[in-house]
């Protein structure tokens, strides 16, 4: 196929009936495999990712210092004040959580959906989960206070007869999210395993060789490894399927269950799935549209799957508008003066800035990509995409504040400001996230070459594969 | 996957509505007309009956209502994700859809209800409960018979009309074979979609939650759209079995593939549906407001709280293992025994929902539920039959229509 000569809107034509190739230009499963492997394998290091890997460690290491000062200082540190008692730190962890669910839903969900597109961003989508749960971890970790009882997050057996507060859904989320994290982190390792089997095949050095060896678990490629392989990865993503929508759940439980005004309504266990998802694959974007620029990876990663990742946030973004809208309407209809005021409050409070902040960047952004030049012009994507990372943030930010700031007492009536720990710390957790994320680009197979190549053309096949 | 022959499929070899029998839908419109008619003659005579009937008449009209809502979301669904292997089944969930037509017809008597003044009914038609509870009256410019009017209005020109556009669309595409067709269809889809969702929240408002004078939930919307996926996907699955068996449709059209696949829909559906009513539940169990539980409270007692623990494990756990394994889903007798089974749960779950506002103490189950019924699944079944004519069972000559075949699930 001639590709080359197609413009980004050219290559997103649908023509009913043609199944359009997932992989563009002349590639082959060797192309491929040089075009991946190379990242890892080439001795001289890329300019751009060596400078953006410096600063993420520079903020990285202001996240770790910051963390030293809260524990040797006390949590004093953050604006965290009365009557604000939840701040940065939920709003954080809120935040990183949602960004972790795109790639289990990506993996998991779309493999159900039998969306072959996933195959060719799947593999970083499943990194930046696992890398966004670290961080999203963090945050009710130091949150404690005494961080030297951490360990009574979880319930154990102890002589103390100690236990945590088993109907608090704060406790739930520390098996959600483990859960979540372990499934996830089980999912993109197996997955890894042909590939690592790849590198470990190519590798000149030894230490490589020992390294991807062990990685591999001694893959060989053989038909039944492959059998075995196919059904694990099917069961995985079965179980794998509720947990995306569990985990955001119980974290919209954490404010729900509550009695306080414009937590404790009913939609929000949908409403923060579809969020979730939304500023999931917003971070997707933000980091696969560099990424494909800066290694070249623009034949694997093509424009449609841009498009159809736009879809996605078109339509989830346009749920969250759905809720906003319903949260405001019922705070209405229902006629409890708390609530109503709660959302008044939101919109034309204090903190109207930020919920106008929120209301631009979540509802109205997104829907730009009902215009199809923008949803496949790379640039407006990237450009959408971090509006949406912003929003999604002010969101949980407009959530937890304003609902605190202002509840029933107007006696009891404060603002909060953060400090400059908290700014350090939100920065800093994208240093952690970004760090990571640029130390997987390098090391380890970033898209997931075997199961590409189950959706290429075969060699030989003229017309291309036909799903 | 290897290279399939297309099969070539014309009008002649896959049949068509007309086909399914000599003029059901005459027979059917007189059973319906009749069951509706005999049942509100047989409750006019006393108060209490009458108002039994309307509730009832509520009751199925939801139901019926929302197997048409279900299949215009799920169509929309499919034209713009551009689904190949559903090609082979989508004529027959656009026919479900025309249930929209029928459906704005047999609303009119509820619009009569509001207009005569009737009180029994909704609260804020009622100017005494008005005046005594301050939340019904500060609705009261949302909350009226000429808003009501209009917004239904809104609701059935969307629905009817969109419903209709789509069928005409892919009926002439059966005659033309225009893919620009397909791809127009995948615009109109996604603004379907966004319309059912605003439509179908907020019908469900102002006809299920508004009979009561204080309760409100967030969720509801979701949960009344999650009982149309339940409704739509076991009917059309029930109706694509039953044509298989009777030899209406191909099996080598129709596949095993598709079934089983229609049958994973439903499973999301069933799961997707405990997801919301058990978030719903949850939520205002743990902040027990009593404005929030006020609803549930009567729910959970006597006969209705029988019916909840009914619904927890009948609509929810029972199928949810009954249907998990593969090969249930892909056993046409099995599954046919699970369409009749979630269409009598999604029912009893709209019953659950409705009735108690009119006799919070007990279920007041007799005659007048079964020919109400008979009689709205026979009206809106001969309104479908007519709509349908003589189209053909499958869309023909839809540009997917090969790869839906040829469609093998791994």
């Amino acid at each position: 196929m001639a590709t080359t000569t197609l413009t980004p809107y050219e290559e997103v034509r649908e023509t009913p009936g043609h199944r359009f190739p997932i992989v563009l230009g002349n590639n082959t499963y060797h192309s491929v495999t040089e075009k991946i492997c190379r990242i890892a394998e080439d001795p001289k290091v890329n300019t751009y990712w060596l400078i953006f890997l410096i600063i993420s460690m520079a903020l990285a290491s202001m996240f770790v210092s910051c963390v030293f000062y809260l524990f040797f200082t006390g949590v004093g540190v953050w604006g965290n004040m009365n009557p604000v008692f939840w701040a940065w730190p939920i709003v954080n962890f809120v935040f990183w959580v949602g960004i972790g669910h795109a790639g289990t839903l990506i993996s998991a969900i779309l493999f159900l959906f039998r969306q072959n597109w996933r195959t060719s961003i799947n593999r970083a989508a499943e990194a930046m989960t696992i890398f966004a749960v670290v961080c999203a971890g963090i945050f009710p970790g130091i949150h404690i206070g005494r961080i030297w009882f951490v360990y009574f997050l979880f319930p154990y057996p102890n002589t103390m007869l100690m236990w945590p507060q088993f109907r608090s859904p704060l406790l739930w989320d520390v098996f959600a999210v483990s859960t979540y994290a372990t499934t996830s982190l089980l999912f993109w390792y197996m997955g890894m395993i042909p590939d690592f089997a790849t590198f470990r095949d190519r590798a000149k050095s030894r230490v490589r060789q020992v390294v991807f060896s062990v990685l591999s678990l001694g893959w060989t490629g053989s038909a039944r490894g492959w059998h075995r392989y196919e059904r694990a990865y099917l069961l995985l993503a079965a179980m794998a399927t509720p947990l995306v929508l569990s985990v955001h759940t119980i974290v919209s439980f954490d404010f729900a269950v509550s009695q306080v005004p414009g937590w404790h309504t009913t939609i929000f266990p949908p409403y923060f799935v579809a969020g979730a998802i939304f500023s999931g694959f917003a971070m997707v974007l933000t980091l696969m549209i560099p990424v494909r620029a800066i290694f070249g990876l623009q034949e694997l990663i093509t424009v449609r799957h841009l498009e159809h990742m736009c879809k996605i946030i078109m339509l989830t973004g346009t749920m969250v508008g759905y809720a906003y809208g319903i949260e405001f309407y019922i705070a209405w209809y229902g006629g409890n003066p708390y609530e109503g005021f709660a959302f008044y409050n939101r919109a034309f409070g204090p903190y109207w800035w930020a919920y106008w902040t929120m209301i631009s960047c979540n509802v109205i952004s997104p829907q730009l990509f009902w215009i199809k030049s923008i949803r496949t012009n790379p640039i407006a994507i990237f450009i959408i995409s971090i509006f949406v990372n912003i929003g999604m943030w002010f969101e949980r930010f407009v959530i937890t504040i304003t609902s605190l700031s202002r509840d029933y007492l107007p006696s009891s009536w404060g603002y909060f400001v953060p400090t400059w720990v908290d700014i350090m710390m939100l920065v800093g957790s994208f240093g952690i996230f970004f760090t990571l994320f640029l130390l997987f680009l390098r090391l380890m197979p970033i898209v997931a070459m075997a199961e590409i190549k189950s959706v290429m053309p075969m060699p030989g096949d003229g017309d291309g594969a036909h799903h | 996957m290897a290279h399939h022959h297309p099969v070539k499929l014309d009008a002649e070899t896959v049949g068509n509505f007309n086909d399914l029998g000599e003029a059901p839908e005459r027979t059917a419109l007189i059973v319906g007309v009749i069951a509706i008619a005999a049942s509100a003659f047989l409750s006019a005579f006393s108060a209490v009956n009458w108002q039994h009937f309307l509730f009832t008449y509520l009751v199925n009209f939801c139901y019926v209502l929302t197997f048409s809502l279900g299949a215009f979301f799920f169509i929309a669904v499919q034209f713009v994700i551009r689904v190949g292997w559903s090609v082979v089944v989508r004529r027959i969930m656009e026919v479900v859809s025309l249930g929209a037509l029928p459906c704005a017809i047999l609303f009119l008597p509820l619009l009569a209800v509001v207009w005569s003044g009737y009180t029994g009914m909704w609260p804020w038609n009622d100017p005494k409960v008005i005046a005594e509870n301050h939340l019904v009256e500060r609705r009261d410019d949302w909350m009226n018979p000429t808003m009501f009017t209009l917004r239904a209005v809104f609701y059935f020109l969307v629905w009817v009309g969109m419903t209709r556009l789509i069928f005409k669309k892919s009926t002439r595409q059966d005659v033309t074979g225009d893919p620009k067709i397909t791809n127009q269809m995948e615009g109109w889809g996604a603004l379907c979609i966004f319309l059912f969702a605003t439509t179908a929240t907020f019908a469900a408002f102002d006809w299920i939650v508004s009979l009561d004078k204080v309760w409100f939930s967030t969720i509801f919307g979701v949960y009344f759209f999650a009982g149309c996926l339940v409704g739509f996907s076991s009917l059309t699955n029930l109706i694509v079995l039953i044509l298989l068996k009777t030899g209406k449709l191909s099996p080598s059209v129709v596949t095993v593939e598709h079934r089983h696949n229609l049958s994973k829909i439903m499973f999301f559906a069933t799961c997707f549906w405990g997801y919301n009513a058990f978030s719903q539940y949850l939520l205002y169990w743990y902040a027990n407001i009593p404005e929030e539980t006020g609803w549930f409270l009567i729910r959970e007692k006597g006969g209705w709280g029988f019916l909840a623990y009914v619904l927890i494990f009948g609509h929810f756990a029972i199928p949810f293992l009954g249907m998990m394994s593969r090969a249930v889903k892909r056993n046409a007798n099995l599954m046919i025994f699970w369409c009749c089974y979630m269409l009598v749960m999604h029912w009893l779950d709209l019953y659950w929902q409705i009735m108690p506002n009119m006799s919070p103490d007990f279920i007041p189950f007799g005659i007048t539920e079964v020919l109400v019924l008979v009689g709205m699944v026979a009206f809106v079944f001969a309104g479908v039959m007519w709509q349908a004519g003589g189209t053909p069972l499958v869309a023909i000559k839809d540009p997917r229509l090969d790869e839906s075949i040829a469609f093998h699930d791994i």
